[in-house]
Formats: C-alpha cells, sequence, structure tokens
C-alpha cells in the first residue's frame, strides 16, 4: 500500500502538470478538464489496492534479452474486491469528466455495485478480443460498446503499475532494446527526453513502466534511417514534438523535459501533446500505442 | 480472476482499434482548432536529425544534428545519448558547435582587418586579405629563412612566423594546414586545443 504522503504528492503533481498544460495552451482547457479527474482517481485507486498476484516471479535472463517481455507467460491475478474498489473510485471520476456519457456510465456503476460477479462477467467479454462478445456485453447492461471498452481498459491500469511496480527492480539494470514494454509489451504512448545527456525514455501506454531507448529509433518498427524519420513541433512550443516514421507511418509524441522548471507527470504528458496527434494524424500517421484515445482526431 | 498477459492487453485496449475521444463525448474542436492555427500561421516546423560525429578532435564524438527541411537550416546540434564514445557529453567546444552555423548572429561574414597600431577594424574583401597574407608570409619567410644552424647543420627553418590553430578547425582542415606550414619551414605551430 502506498502511503497517504506519497499518493498526495502524486495527485498534487498530477494537478499540477494539468494546470500548467491549461496555462500554456487554454484551448486544451476542455480535454484536460475531462482527464483530470480520472488521472487522481486513479493515483488514489492504485494506493488502495495491493498487487495483483503474478505466476514464476523469475526473470528467463535469455528470454528477456531476446525481446520476451516478462508478463510474457505470467497470469496475473486480479481479486473482486480490489476490482469493486477500482471500479467503484474510478466510474464516478469518469462521469464528472465525460458528462456526456452518464447514463451508460450510471448503468455500468450500477452493475458494478450491485452484481458480486460483475468482474467474472465482464471478463469474458474483454478478454476475448471479440466485438461480438463485447458487443453482447455492452447490450446485456444497456451501454454503448466503446464506452464499456474505455472504462474496463481503464479500470485494468491501476492493476497493471501495481504489477509494473513490483516487477520494475527485478528488470533495473537490464539492457532492453525493444520499441515496446519490458514489462507488459504494450507500445509506449509518449517518448521524454531527460538528463543533461538527452537521453530519451519511452512510457508504456498500459503499465506506465520507463526505458531507455535508442534517440533515432523508430520503437515500432526498429527503423534508424534519419531520412525516414521527422519531427514536426509548433516554433512557440520547442520542447513538445512529434516523431513521424516514414517507414511504418506511425508516430509518437514526445516531451523534452531538460529545460523544464517542473517536468509534467508522465500521465498527463499525451494530454497536453494532442495538438500534435492532430497535426500527425492529418498527415496520415497514426499512434504507435494502439491504447490512446487520441487515435482519430482528424474525422 | 486469473488473466494472462494477452488478455490483460486486450482488456486494457492495447490491442486492437483503439478508442475516439469524440464517442465519448469530448469536443475535440478547440484542440483541432489550435492545431489548424499553428498551421495557418506558419509555426508548424518540420525537422530531419541526422546522427554524425564531431570533426575536432580524435575521441570521435557522436552528435544529433537537427535541420529545418523546408529552410535547409541547422537548428540544434547536441551529443547524442546512444553514442557509446560521449553518450550525450560533449566537450566545451563540442558543445559550442551550433555557435559556428549560420544560426549565429555575432558570426563575422566578412573579413576585418587591423593595421599595426590601429585600433579600428576595416571591411576588406577575401582577395585582398589572401594575396597581402601571402605577400607578408612570403617576405617575412625570405627575409628570416635559416637554412643551416651554428653548427653548419642544414635544418630550412623559419622562426619569425607562428602558426596557431583555431578551436573551430575541424581534423581534415588541421592535417593540410599543418603539412603547409611545415612545408614553409615553420616550427612554431600550435593549436588552440593545447594551449
Amino acid at each position: 500500500m502506498v502511503s497517504d504522503e506519497t499518493h498526495n504528492k502524486t495527485a498534487k503533481s498530477i494537478k499540477d502538470s494539468l494546470d500548467w498544460i491549461k496555462k500554456g495552451i487554454p484551448q486544451l482547457t476542455g480535454v484536460v478538464e475531462a482527464f483530470a479527474e480520472l488521472l487522481v482517481a486513479k493515483s488514489i485507486a492504485k494506493s488502495q489496492i495491493s498487487t495483483p498476484g503474478f505466476s514464476n516471479v523469475e526473470i528467463d535472463l535469455v528470454r528477456f534479452s531476446q525481446g520476451v517481455p516478462v508478463l510474457d507467460d505470467r497470469k496475473i491475478e486480479v481479486d473482486r474486491d480490489s476490482f469493486r474498489t477500482v471500479a467503484l473510485l474510478l466510474i464516478p471520476a469518469i462521469k464528472k469528466g465525460f458528462p456526456k456519457i452518464d447514463v451508460d456510465l450510471n448503468r455500468l456503476e450500477s452493475f458494478v455495485a450491485t452484481d458480486e460477479t460483475a468482474m467474472e462477467q465482464l471478463q469474458p467479454a474483454l478478454e476475448s478480443g471479440s466485438a461480438t462478445i463485447l458487443g453482447d456485453m455492452a447490450v446485456k447492461l444497456g451501454i454503448s460498446p466503446e464506452i464499456l471498452q474505455f472504462v474496463c481498459s481503464e479500470l485494468a491500469k491501476p492493476f497493471a503499475e501495481k504489477v509494473e511496480e513490483a516487477i520494475a527492480p527485478m528488470i533495473e539494470g537490464l539492457n532492453w532494446l525493444k520499441g515496446y514494454c519490458p514489462v507488459c509489451g504494450a507500445w509506449p504512448t509518449v517518448s521524454v527526453l531527460k538528463g543533461n545527456e538527452g537521453r530519451r525514455f519511452l512510457n508504456c501506454s498500459v503499465c506506465g513502466h520507463e526505458w531507455n531507448y535508442m534517440r533515432t529509433q523508430c520503437p515500432f518498427c526498429e527503423n534508424s534511417d534519419t531520412t525516414k524519420q521527422e519531427i514536426i513541433f509548433s516554433e512557440d512550443r520547442k520542447f513538445e514534438y512529434a516523431e513521424l516514421c516514414h517507414s511504418c507511418k506511425k508516430y509518437i509524441v514526445g516531451l523534452d523535459t531538460r529545460n523544464l522548471i517542473s517536468p509534467p507527470h508522465p500521465s498527463t504528458a499525451p494530454i497536453g501533446l494532442i495538438y500534435l496527434d492532430v497535426l500527425a494524424q492529418e498527415r496520415g500517421f497514426t499512434p504507435g500505442a494502439t491504447v490512446s484515445m487520441f487515435r482519430d482526431l482528424t474525422f | 480472476m486469473t488473466i494472462s498477459r494477452r488478455e490483460f492487453l486486450l482488456i486494457s485496449g492495447a490491442v486492437g482499434a483503439g478508442l475516439a475521444l469524440s464517442k465519448l463525448g469530448i469536443d475535440t474542436g478547440p484542440v483541432k482548432a489550435y492545431a489548424d492555427e499553428l498551421k495557418k500561421v506558419d509555426k508548424v516546423k518540420s525537422a530531419m536529425r541526422t546522427t554524425t560525429i564531431c570533426p575536432y578532435c580524435a575521441v570521435g564524438c557522436g552528435l544529433i544534428c537537427s535541420a529545418d527541411l523546408k529552410a535547409g537550416k541547422i537548428l540544434n546540434i547536441e551529443g547524442d545519448p546512444d553514442h557509446p564514445i560521449n553518450e550525450g557529453s560533449l566537450c566545451a567546444k563540442g558543445a559550442g558547435l551550433f555557435q559556428t552555423t549560420a544560426n549565429n548572429p555575432n558570426r563575422l561574414q566578412k573579413v576585418l582587418y587591423r593595421a599595426p597600431h590601429s585600433d579600428k577594424w576595416q571591411e576588406k574583401s577575401w582577395e585582398w586579405a589572401i594575396t597581402e597574407i601571402a605577400k607578408r608570409v612570403k617576405s617575412t619567410r625570405d627575409k628570416n629563412f635559416i637554412e643551416k644552424n651554428s653548427k653548419g647543420e642544414p635544418v630550412n627553418r623559419v622562426e619569425a612566423i607562428a602558426h596557431i590553430g583555431s578551436a573551430a578547425l575541424d581534423n581534415e582542415e588541421l592535417w593540410p594546414l599543418q603539412a603547409m606550414m611545415r612545408a614553409l619551414g615553420l616550427v612554431y605551430i600550435e593549436h588552440q586545443a593545447r594551449i
């Protein structure tokens, strides 16, 4: 469990980062405010649950060095009480930020609050990846499949972050050369330059793990031909940019924190860079992280 | 509930189609308007990065050079954090490379000449400068050329001229420069980096 002091610090850091984004680009206020409650609620939820169990704790160094993420063949155990705690913290927060979908959210909230087996009922629909099964579940609950998927993906994140907290110390110092997360294998959502030397760190879209990656290599296709890479940025905010890969037509947004007095909290960074998503998508590029909610901004 | 990694990624939305923000009732209009405005006022810049090697000394530090594709202008030069030699660090000279580009407003564009005992700079042409340097080097060398030392041994040297290499000279420039100075018979050949 995380102490209250740590949790308050995280919540303050998230709020300060969001205020900084709004102050810098007032046009992002609507999007920032939509996610504000959710981000803080996620940090509270994380502090209130214990780490989910996972099997085969030992790291297979050979497989890891070959690019196999730690969680590859491990099973993650999520208990019913923790799921309920997270759901009942996050769904009200989502309602505050996304008032236009509150009818659907109310139904989902009441389902989770009243049905003890809610987690088990939702599981097959979500883990199958099948739109039909997800659609059937959404119909049963009387909500939109997109909203069901969105809420459940958010509910999964505090658990993913808890697992990451447990695994990160085990892989500290190990070499990882891949563009996907060494913990869970998901794609990164943001690239951050840090330290005097400007090392590049990728931030996982699912578990929030951060790992060092080559500055001039595309994380999604490993293309290192710089003639097939491009960076776009606003002249007024040179520390924010999108890295486009002409080889795989994917992009990742980035933040150079080297000259920032107080770097924003990593969870808030993608929100402040959403205008770069628009610019990149208008040029026909897609975000490498499929979990991004900012995938479809141009139409 | 026991779930595998793949199932976990499916639940978290990391596999399969993503979600559109607009479907969650969020108005992305102001964000798009901001992006459009940036394009309209030509604030969106495009850059290409190239990895290269510092030209100065034999250490061979790695650099990342970013250039504006449209303007054909260098935007930034910094140490390459992934280069095994320097890991992003640069010496003062390497870190100052950007100042040698066209971006430096203080960089001299024309030849300036200050005559002996004068306190004023005069603008001169390149042609004048090169001719004048050649003339003075030849005249000084001719007057002061030492063929033999006190023991009568052949030395063929010039002690009246010294040469100092500039900090902005790279390895490739320094080699022919030094060869030329040695050919003239100079013995006092130095470089800024050693001072």
